[in-house]
């Protein structure tokens, strides 16, 4: 297949406008600006299938279009660029290597919309980014693709970068809204719905990086050619980020829905030899892990969750028989510990006790009842929390504990790894 | 309306609610630790979360909107487990100490793990120990802390201050000021009433007393004219501490610090134990019979040599309106005299403004007025101050859209809260009222409305704003036009507007003409009396005022036409006038401007009498007799709010030793003189005042023009403004008797801005005399941004300044302000 | 009275607001800013951006000890953030960490007693693919291994 989403980045000056220009860049914006209403490019997002890639794959279309009718202006367009899930780094080459892709699709997508104003939410981990980032926004204010008067057609559209501090909570677009207008990133009650009240209490479009990198290729090959590439389901090109016990671990742009086999085995170059697969996290820490039986799971919004996982942000974790899995789950539970805004209970105390269970679990200090008792903490958790970040974290226990509880066992009876 | 089903029941409910406000409407218990009324819903506890058909999460209850045909389940077993597992969290943490604890017998995470706990937690690793923060009334145990966070809720958006805030993330998360030192804030304590455990505990109150031995006793609060409802505890007839309760008062919950922490001024040391006598030049203790015996026999004779008019009386707003009936109806029928004022120098100057311009005897102020407003204009006023409960109002009106526009050479909590605040010179609000009408009728507004068309004197009143331009107005108020004329805009845009002003005793930054400023405004713009909200000042100084303490109305505001008696300006400050005086619950060396003349003519006076709860400065001085009253709480009577209304004041605790209800003390003067005026008991005066019928005038309207002055110009010599008036935590006589609050601030002080400090050299905590035409005083300098260049900030009322010496008995139309000179 | 550190963060903040519907927008940034000026998040830091933005400084703490990379303590002239989190960890970040302590002294949270590094553990910093990675200051790194580490470290003094 033909990258889109990673076109022309082994060109090192692809950042630079004018090598993006050179590829065919802005010439979808021009398209969409000059040719189509608003409503026709709302009406394509939404035939051609699209759903967002930050991880809940929301129909894009349909976000847009409740954001399209809410009555109240001004709107705010707001790209999530705060990748904070571990394993994943998808949106780095886009924000790092294509910026001018992402600032084309968040212009099309403010013309649809009708937002005059938007913001790039980066995460504080990403420094050269907003480097890279600050100096293209310069790039396309001077070529006339942001500013008051865009192409001339008397339509306005400002953006700038924001830069985060450090929180995982903020991928959540509520807490990403609470960040941007100054304060602690702690999720928002929903109802209402950033898309009705969001960023200072008006309709607010939040969409992942590669949510709106996909808008151009939408408008250039049109909505019916776009839902034919990839699972009919949820088309579209995909970038997985690979990472762990395999070869070549990296970025890749493949269609929705290609295997996770093909994935690890032929893009990657499969694992180290000698070494036998012993698990598989498909789309980032806070989705629930496979075993090796689930190989031949096509990488999608519709499968994986089939087979007991989640698409998530695409992020594949992939373990091999070296790995200490409860050692693994021991640090997956300090992040969730400390990334929990502290909001509510369930979280913020669940995911501190669940750590230390695994963390005694891990150097010998546990009984069998205390995996009794990280079951009952994780079920207790699981729909109880203010937003997903305590249920994910929950989730992935028990999906632990369920597919590997012999090796958990091992750890209890001879207080060492098997 | 849509219909819902809970636990089984069908009920129609507003769509615009919670289903947990729904289900305690209709006396469903769902426990919530993290929810309050007054602010928006937070949903983090995870308790109040319930069972809704078709979800397969549990919703919780407090952030989740009814829909039509929702079907709700408050108490199934997915429901039950789900509270279990959360209280089995919230305990993680909690040290479980609750025998050492203030709140245990009252606290929600007692009762409810007494009602789901478990006997035993499965969490087995150590608690966490955090440290404490303190401050002089509120303590913080951030280990009892279940992390609600509804004290930064309320301490941000109720009460528009953000004192403190949860600091650190997830499990690390604790309550703390900004860099955990003692809490820097003004003390409110709304944070201790939201707290649902033990984190947040009332310093004074700590260890007082377990929640099972105090007995509950609703009272209205001494200190401002809002009149909220303060709950007692009360063990073993003592009051050991004080709180709001929701749902009850005018206030709903909310209390302000002096209604929390004020109320010990009942016991200060300083309270009168038994009536005093002077002999020999000092004070000794006596009796009642004796010194009712000597009353008897001096005023008579001085009745019969002197005649009636020779004596005098001051009436007190914070006395029952009961007590001032009495005292008034003493003077009247006993003596004979209509020789009756209160302090002048605050409220008066709104009643007279009131009755020169809208033809009204009285004008009650509305406590809900800010709320269904778009526009708000508050003219050197630090309402939260004065009026704190009411300040709330503006604050929940801009947290729900209304702008609001402050003038005030103060920062104060309105105008960091504000759209728009100008820092005009000190006492130029009238001229900037001038400068608004002056916009008004040039944009024709005038004629919009056939009220203001044809209200008297417009004519005048045209005449005389042509010397208001925007540029003039500016220049007096020494603010940028561009900014004055956004603010004129604003303001005139709006369509439900509001005015308010408040006129104490201790601010001298407005005067007469500022209230009558203000009326004209009104009228000019059609909006009428209720737009504009000048509220009474103490807790009854409302009821004082209709129960005739003044020289020329009797109780119900009926206007004396044939011979009026004296004003406080011609009793206290022209020798000669009188021979006698009667002082109630006043201390006028303390609070009465123009020290010295007050002093030359009070030692010149026969006899004094001073009645009050303690022996205030001017009876240790002057008195020759002193009765003591009982004190608030000690005595059942009627309290008049800002807003006109009645509320009953309980009799809490016994008086101490031989104090009287102030009412009691004139029943039995006037028997002791022979004279008995009935009313033997209070049933039967409270019938009496039932009866008294209210004359409050018919409304017509009159411009009263009055140009701006300057009562006292700055010059080389006394080159600085100085502005008076009470600061949160002190507002007078009783506050400056508690010992709570006398902690926070006991000594006087004086504020100055930094630049101004710098070119006086003076430092921070310097010791200065302010100086005066009239006199000089000492006191402590405090360097702040809060108050503007060329102007200082004397809070009064605090003990041993001598502050008032500075000021000037005045009764015209400018602000009162002085101008003075300040030396190391 | 002014001095060039409060001058730096009030032209912050007024370039900035106009960026934003409410001026509580640019605490974030600010902080940004402040810690530049201050080398950490100072009560000065907090009180300057308080006094410019008219937030409460219990507001602006509560908000700088949210997010994980404010430094909200002094710390050394150079800033290690190594990442531990599952890929980087399971790529050999614990041996990396161990050496930096041998070598340094260096603990999770702490400072070199010369100063010179302060080290502070990070979540998954968006570079699995090349795991172990740090950033050291602003400048990233990947494919970290127990030579090439001290190698980029000889480069901050």
């Amino acid at each position: 297949m033909k990258k889109v989403l990673l076109k022309n980045i082994e060109n090192p000056d692809s950042a630079l406008l004018t090598e993006y220009m050179r590829v065919g860049g802005y010439k979808n914006l021009k398209s969409a600006v000059k040719e189509m209403t608003p409503r026709d490019i709302i009406d394509d997002v939404k035939e051609s299938g699209l759903r967002g890639r930050g991880g809940a794959g929301f129909p894009t279309g349909m976000k847009w279009q409740f954001a399209s009718m809410d009555p109240k202006f001004p709107k705010y367009l707001v790209c999530n660029a705060d990748e904070g899930e571990p394993g994943t780094f998808k949106d780095r080459p886009i924000l790092e290597k294509n910026p001018h892709l992402l600032i084309e699709g968040m212009v099309i997508a403010a013309y649809a919309l009708q937002c005059s104003r938007g913001y790039i939410y980066l995460r504080g981990e990403y420094p050269q980014a907003k480097v890279i980032l600050e100096s293209a926004i310069d790039e396309a204010y001077k070529k006339g693709f942001l500013g008051d008067d865009i192409l001339k057609r008397h339509f306005k559209f400002n953006l700038s970068v924001y830069q985060g501090a450090g929180a995982y909570i903020c991928g959540e677009e509520t807490a990403l809204i609470e960040s941007l207008e100054g304060r602690r990133g702690q999720p928002r009650i929903k109802p209402p719905f950033p898309v009705n009240a969001g960023l200072w209490g008006r309709p607010t479009i939040v969409n992942n990086v590669e949510t709106f990198a996909n808008i151009p290729l939408i408008i250039e090959i049109g909505p019916k050619s776009y839902a034919a590439i990839g699972n009919t389901a949820c088309p579209g090109p995909k970038l997985f980020s690979v990472s762990g016990c395999v070869k070549r671990p990296g970025v890749y742009e493949l269609p929705m829905g290609t295997t996770l086999k093909e994935i690890v085995y032929e893009h990657c170059g499969g694992l180290v030899d000698g070494r036998t697969l012993k698990g598989i996290i498909p789309g980032g820490l806070s989705t629930p892990i496979l075993t090796p039986d689930k190989i031949d799971c096509a990488m999608d919004f519709v499968n994986l969750p089939k087979a007991g996982s989640q698409l998530g942000s695409g992020a594949v974790m992939v373990f091999d028989d070296s790995v200490c899995l409860v050692k693994v789950y021991e640090r997956a539970m300090k992040f969730f510990e400390h990334e929990s805004c502290g909001k509510c209970t369930p979280c913020r105390e669940g995911t501190g006790w669940m750590r230390n269970i695994l963390g005694r679990i891990e150097c010998g200090r546990a009984t069998a009842e205390d995996v009794d008792t990280l079951i009952d903490v994780a079920n207790n958790i699981s729909g109880a929390t203010f937003c997903p970040l305590g249920d994910g974290a929950a989730g992935v226990v028990l999906a632990f504990v369920n597919n590997y509880r012999d090796e958990i066992d091992y750890h209890i009876k001879y207080k060492k790894c098997c | 309306m849509i219909t819902i089903t809970i636990d089984g029941k069908k009920v129609e409910v507003e769509k615009d609610t919670t289903l947990l406000q729904i289900a305690l409407a209709k006396d469903i218990d769902i426990p919530h630790l993290c929810w309050d009324d007054r602010i928006r819903p937070f949903g983090g506890c995870r308790l109040c979360v319930v069972e809704v058909e078709g979800y397969d999460r549990l919703l919780s209850a407090c952030s989740t909107p009814p829909e039509n045909g929702m079907v709700i389940y408050t108490n199934s077993e997915a429901v039950i487990n789900a509270r279990k597992a959360v209280l089995d969290m919230l305990l993680i943490h909690h040290p479980l100490d609750c025998p050492v604890c203030d709140k245990a017998g009252n606290c929600k995470l007692q009762d409810l793990a007494y009602k789901y706990g478990s006997t035993e937690s499965a969490f087995k690793e150590e608690k966490k120990h955090a440290v404490s923060a303190e401050s002089p009334f509120i303590e913080l145990n951030p280990n009892r802390c279940i992390l609600c966070g509804k004290c930064v809720r309320v301490c941000w958006e109720h009460q528009g201050v953000g004192a403190i805030n949860l600091i650190d993330k997830g499990f690390n998360t604790k309550i703390s000021p900004a860099f955990q030192e003692v809490l820097d804030c003004e003390f409110c304590g709304q944070c201790v009433d939201a707290c649902p455990v033990g984190a947040l505990g009332s310093k004074p109150f700590k260890y007082m007393s377990l929640a099972w031995f105090l007995e509950e006793r609703d009272n209205i609060c001494p200190y401002c004219s809002v009149g909220c409802t303060i709950t007692l505890n009360v063990r073993e007839r003592r009051i050991i501490s004080a709180k709001g309760v929701k749902n009850k008062g005018v206030n709903n919950g909310d209390l302000c610090g002096r209604g929390r922490y004020g109320v010990d001024f009942v016991y200060a040391a300083n309270r009168l134990t038994t009536p005093l006598i002077r002999e020999n030049g000092m004070l000794r203790q006596s009796t009642w019979d004796e010194v009712m015996q000597y009353l008897s026999i001096h005023l008579r004779k001085i009745i019969k040599t002197k005649g009636p008019d020779s004596i005098g009386a001051i009436g007190s707003p914070r006395c029952t309106i009961e007590d001032n009936y009495m005292l008034q109806k003493f003077m009247r029928s006993v003596i004979g005299t209509n020789n009756i004022d209160s302090d002048r120098f605050g409220y008066a100057k709104i009643q007279q403004a009131v009755e020169m311009t809208f033809g009204l005897h009285t004008l009650p102020i509305s406590l809900n007025s800010p709320l269904d407003k778009d526009v708000l204009l508050v003219l050197e006023s630090d309402i939260t101050s004065t009026h704190p409960i009411w300040g709330l109002k503006f604050i929940e009106a801009v947290q729900k859209g209304a702008k609001l526009i402050v003038m005030d050479p103060r920062e104060t909590k309105l105008s960091k809260r504000s759209s728009k605040w100008l820092r005009i010179k000190p006492g130029t609000s009238q001229a900037i009222l001038n400068g608004i009408m002056k916009a008004a009728i040039d944009k024709g507004l005038h004629l919009k409305n056939k009220r203001s068309r044809e209200a008297g004197n417009l004519d005048a009143l045209i005449q005389l704003l042509k010397a208001y331009t925007i540029q003039q107005v500016s220049d007096i108020a020494e603010i940028c036009s561009r900014e004055f004329t956004e603010v004129i805009d604003m303001f005139l845009k709006g369509e439900r507007r509001l005015t308010a002003i408040t006129i104490g005793p201790a601010e001298n930054n407005k005067g007469l003409g500022t209230a009558l400023a203000a009326s004209n405004m009104v009228m000019l713009l059609g909006d009428g009396p209720q737009a504009l909200q000048m509220p009474a000042t103490y807790s009854n100084t409302y009821g004082m005022w209709q129960m005739g303490i003044t020289p020329d109305y009797l109780p119900g505001y009926e206007k004396i036409t044939d011979k009026p008696g004296k004003n406080i300006f011609k009793m206290l400050y022209e020798k000669g006038q009188i021979s006698a005086l009667f002082i109630i619950g006043e201390d006028p060396l303390i609070t009465y401007p123009d020290l010295n003349k007050l002093e030359e003519v009070l030692g010149s006076l026969d006899l004094i009498i001073a009645q009050d709860i303690r022996l205030t400065k001017t009876a240790e001085k002057f008195a020759h007799i002193v009765l003591p009253a009982a004190s608030w709480a000690e005595k059942e009577g009627t309290f008049i709010n800002a807003a006109g209304i009645r509320q009953k004041v309980n009799k809490i605790v016994e008086p101490a030793t031989d104090a009287t209800p102030d009412w009691k003390i004139f029943r039995n003067l006037s028997r002791a003189m022979h004279h008995p005026i009935g009313m033997d008991d209070l049933s039967a005066l409270k019938e009496k005042i039932h009866q008294i019928k209210l004359h409050i005038g018919d409304e017509k309207w009159n411009y009263v023009p009055v140009p701006y002055e300057e009562m006292d110009p700055p010059d080389d010599d006394y080159p600085l403004l100085m502005v008076s008036g009470n600061i949160m935590q002190h507002s007078g006589a009783f506050s400056v008797m508690s010992k709570s609050l006398s902690h926070v601030f006991a000594d006087s002080f004086v504020q100055i801005n930094e630049y101004d400090a710098e070119f006086f050299g003076l430092k921070d905590g310097d010791i200065v005399t302010i100086e005066s035409k009239r006199g000089q005083a000492k006191t402590k300098v405090r360097i702040s941004d809060e108050v503007s260049r060329g102007m200082v900030f004397v809070p009064l009322h605090l003990k041993d300044s001598r502050m008032s010496e500075l000021y000037v008995a005045y009764e015209g139309f400018a602000a009162p302000i002085i101008a003075v000179k300040i030396r190391k | 009275m002014e001095n060039n550190n409060v001058k730096t963060i009030r032209d912050f903040i007024e370039r900035e607001k106009k960026s934003y519907a409410s001026i509580e927008s640019t605490v974030i940034p600010a902080l940004h800013e402040a810690e530049g000026v201050y080398g950490w998040i100072s009560p000065e830091a907090i009180e300057d951006i308080s006094n410019y933005t008219g937030v409460s400084k219990a507001k602006i703490k509560g908000t700088a000890t949210f997010y994980a990379m404010y430094k909200n303590k002094p710390m050394g002239r150079h800033l290690i953030q190594l990442c531990t989190n599952v890929v980087c960890m399971v790529m050999g970040s614990e041996s990396l960490l161990s050496l930096l302590n041998e070598r340094y002294e260096l603990e999770p949270g702490g400072m070199t007693s010369d100063g010179r590094f302060s080290l502070v553990i990070m979540e998954c910093i968006g570079a699995c693919g090349t795991a172990p990675a740090m950033l050291v200051d602003a400048d990233y790194y990947d494919n970290l291994n127990e030579k090439n580490i001290f190698e980029i470290l000889d480069k901050y003094q």
